[in-house]
């Protein structure tokens, strides 16, 4: 195979390095010194959520959709609404926008798949505009620019504090993170790779092309939803907000620093995202400056981001011949049913 | 065996000691931390920026003066970039590690949203500026504003139009949030006062062209035009409606005052008139704008220094108050912030720079905001969009 000596998409063959992230984020919170630390690592998290998802639409499939801050807001607003207004009780409510924001990534995959790059692109920002729209003018239904207030999670009768609220977020990223990276690992990776490469080669080498775009598509959105409904039990509210163009910015940031198409690229770059605005407070007014800096220097010197300059440590040392790689990828054909 | 019983022991004389220390630690009075969050860069930089200077125009001299029983107010600023999430993120650090008494902030409506959610869940006193928004200080308890809802300013533009025997009215609003709600609140206080809205129009806020909506205003043929923009497409409108040959009265909300507004439309906004919550004619008033001047340089009519300015003034009479000091003293910082909010409740019922002379705020357990009635005078757009005059609504608007 051609990437025996250039391989497109260096990985991991092991569990583990996913394993030692969740222990460290399962070792985390007794190691923070205030609930506002504790809140930034939710932070990290939910955002880690929502660009795995993202990860896996245009890192791995190549599907330039930037619908992801409208599912986001959905299934935010969704797990709010079914409680506050059907009186529907967290799990369900949470079940509940998730099926919603399947079923609705469906209907939209449908005709927006046949779309290709840049047009789709464009068609896919054009809903998040449309969701934003509808969530700022409908405001009997969405509470307009206010948004509507989430009920605190709550066990035994009591509110949750943010420790265990931090655990249940925890959770879900670990599930994801899990999904995230078995998918990227096993053959249906491989076949999403196929598809971002070569489409019509991919066809031909048996993947079922749009039934495999509309998959991601659906499992993307249903990320981004997870993510929605994390952060609205974080803040206890959701608003239009959600899906407007600074969650696309921090979402498209997280793709640089982190790394397009790579294994950790979500977490890393949430992690740069979430914390360097923190940090670079004490610039002042050169803040912003200072920022747009920083990003232009991983552009420059990291185009992989963070995670593409670890994992491609092993493509490295191929080159150089200094050690063997493990086998990467087994034949595509053999593994596509 | 004794080597781990010596280091249990050690650890637990140090563990003791921390704790012992921790205790001291907390008798000690608490500083007097404010943290300023609000927009300094980004589309709505100019009230952030106004109203941080607004506050320092009243914290500066008191330090300058020995502080508060001899303590200094600390001001810490965080610029939220009109991002809700990076406000909440913000506001919950001056909360928890700030161990900030007051969080002033919160000048677009997004971002003062975010702020309640951190005040509420934390328990930090939160004092609103220019947030128009009219729900934010809903069942408030920890949050006041400054700044009129956008509602207050609807009902002094319906009330004037009323008085002048104005029937019909057309509104032009943008799709932004703000063009969206003044528009909804204009058109139910305007019918509370038999008002005819004749047509609304609405315009993409980031529209080159909004001559189709003009022509339908001009169709309409109303007596007024109401216009809740941003600064740039609202001047595009204004130029739009008088290229057309409409020359009915114009009004524009708050954004009518915005220097980028007037510099764009120029000409054009000659007359525009616009309810505002300043009112220069009273010579306090005048005297801020001038210092202000002077110490940061030229500045047309505009609400956020002086709602800057108010928010401090009532910070200082907050803090001096007999309870919150006690709290302070005693080192209890959840003390302090319950106290803040209690005695914003019985200090904050007075005439700042903001409203009229015989109007001004009135908090109290009910009413975390200005008064409904009265807080508005007019100014109109002059001299090519380089000065704000005052004026009597009721000539401007004659018929």
């Amino acid at each position: 195979m051609a990437g025996d000596t250039v391989p497109e998409a260096p990985r991991a063959p092991t569990i583990i390095p996913v394993l030692v992230i969740l222990a460290l984020g399962i070792v985390l919170p007794f190691l923070l010194s205030s609930g506002f630390h504790l809140r930034l690592a939710m932070l990290v998290w939910i955002y880690a959520i929502l660009c795995m998802g993202f990860n896996l639409l245009y890192g791995y499939s190549g599907q330039i959709s930037l619908g992801s801050p409208a599912f986001y807001a959905i299934g935010g607003y969704a797990f709010a609404m079914l409680q506050t207004m059907l009186g529907m009780g967290p799990v369900s409510a949470f079940v509940g926008s998730l099926l919603l924001v399947a079923v609705l990534s469906l209907l939209i995959g449908l005709p927006l798949l046949r779309l290709r790059t840049h047009y789709l692109a464009m068609a896919t920002l054009a809903f998040m505009l449309v969701q934003n729209g509808v969530a700022n003018r409908w405001i009997n239904f969405t509470g307009g620019q206010s948004g509507v207030a989430v009920p605190p999670l709550e066990w035994g009768g009591e509110p949750i504090g943010r420790m265990g609220i931090y655990f249940v977020i925890l959770a879900l990223a670990a599930a994801v993170f899990i999904l995230h990276d078995f998918l990227i690992r096993s053959h249906l990776g491989r076949a999403m790779q196929a598809i971002r490469d070569d489409e019509t080669a991919a066809q031909a080498l048996g993947v079922k092309v749009t039934r495999m775009k509309l998959a991601v598509l659906v499992l993307s959105a249903v990320m981004a939803a997870i993510a929605g409904v994390c952060f609205g039990i974080t803040s206890l509210r959701v608003d239009p907000s959600l899906s407007e163009f600074h969650v696309l910015v921090s979402l498209l940031t997280i793709v640089v620093v982190g790394g397009l198409g790579t294994r950790f690229g979500p977490i890393l770059g949430s992690i740069i995202v979430v914390l360097l605005p923190q940090l670079l407070h004490e610039f002042g007014e050169l803040e912003t400056v200072v920022y747009g800096l920083f990003i232009l220097l991983f552009l420059l010197f990291l185009p992989h981001g963070l995670s593409g300059l670890l994992e491609r440590r092993d493509w490295r040392l191929r080159r150089t011949g200094k050690k063997p790689a493990p086998a990467v990828a087994r034949d595509l054909k053999e593994e596509l049913p | 065996m004794y080597r781990i019983s010596q280091l249990l022991y050690r650890s637990a004389a140090v563990a003791g000691l921390l704790v012992a220390l921790g205790a001291a630690a907390s008798a000690e009075p608490l500083k007097l931390v404010i943290c300023h969050v609000d927009d300094r860069s980004g589309s709505a930089a100019d009230t952030g920026i106004e109203s941080l200077n607004g506050l320092k125009m009243v914290i500066d001299p008191l330090n300058e003066a020995g502080g508060i029983n001899g303590q200094k107010i600390e001001l810490i600023t965080y610029d939220t970039k009109t991002d809700p999430q990076l406000a909440a993120n913000f506001g919950t650090r001056c909360s928890e590690d700030d161990k900030g008494l007051l969080i002033i902030g919160g000048s677009p409506s997004a971002v003062a949203n975010s702020l309640v959610t951190v005040a509420n869940q934390t328990k930090t006193p939160l004092y609103i500026l220019a947030a128009a928004a009219p729900n934010v200080t809903d069942n408030a308890d920890y949050q006041f504003r400054f700044g009129p809802k956008v509602t207050q300013d609807s009902i002094a533009v319906a009330d004037a139009l009323s008085k002048n025997g104005i029937k019909s009215v057309a509104i032009i609003n943008n799709s932004v949030p703000f063009g969206i709600s003044g528009a909804a609140s204009a058109t139910e206080e305007l019918a509370k006062k038999n008002i005819t809205v004749a047509t609304q129009q609405t315009y993409d806020v980031a529209a080159t062209d909004v001559s189709p909506q003009v022509i339908n205003l001009m169709q309409a043929d109303a007596e007024a035009i109401l216009v809740y923009p941003y600064p740039a497409d609202g001047a595009r409108v204004i130029r739009t409606i008088r290229q057309m040959g409409i020359d009915k009265p114009v009004i524009m909300p708050r954004v009518g005052m915005m220097k980028a507004f007037r510099e764009l439309a120029a000409d054009t906004g000659n007359g525009v008139l616009v309810p505002s919550s300043v009112d220069t004619t009273r010579p306090e008033v005048a005297e801020l704008f001038k210092k202000y001047s002077e110490q940061f340089g030229p500045l047309a009519i505009s609400p956020s220094p002086a709602q800057g300015y108010d928010a401090g003034t009532l910070t200082i009479a907050v803090l001096k108050d007999e309870k919150v000091q006690a709290a302070i003293q005693a080192g209890d910082l959840q003390g302090a912030r319950d106290a803040i909010r209690d005695a914003t409740r019985r200090h904050g019922d007075f005439v700042g720079m903001q409203g009229t002379a015989n109007s001004g705020y009135h908090f109290s357990k009910d009413n975390h905001g200005p008064t409904d009635e009265g807080f508005f005078v007019f100014v109109k757009v002059a001299d090519d969009g380089k000065s704000l005059e005052a004026v009597d609504a009721a000539a401007a608007l004659k018929k």
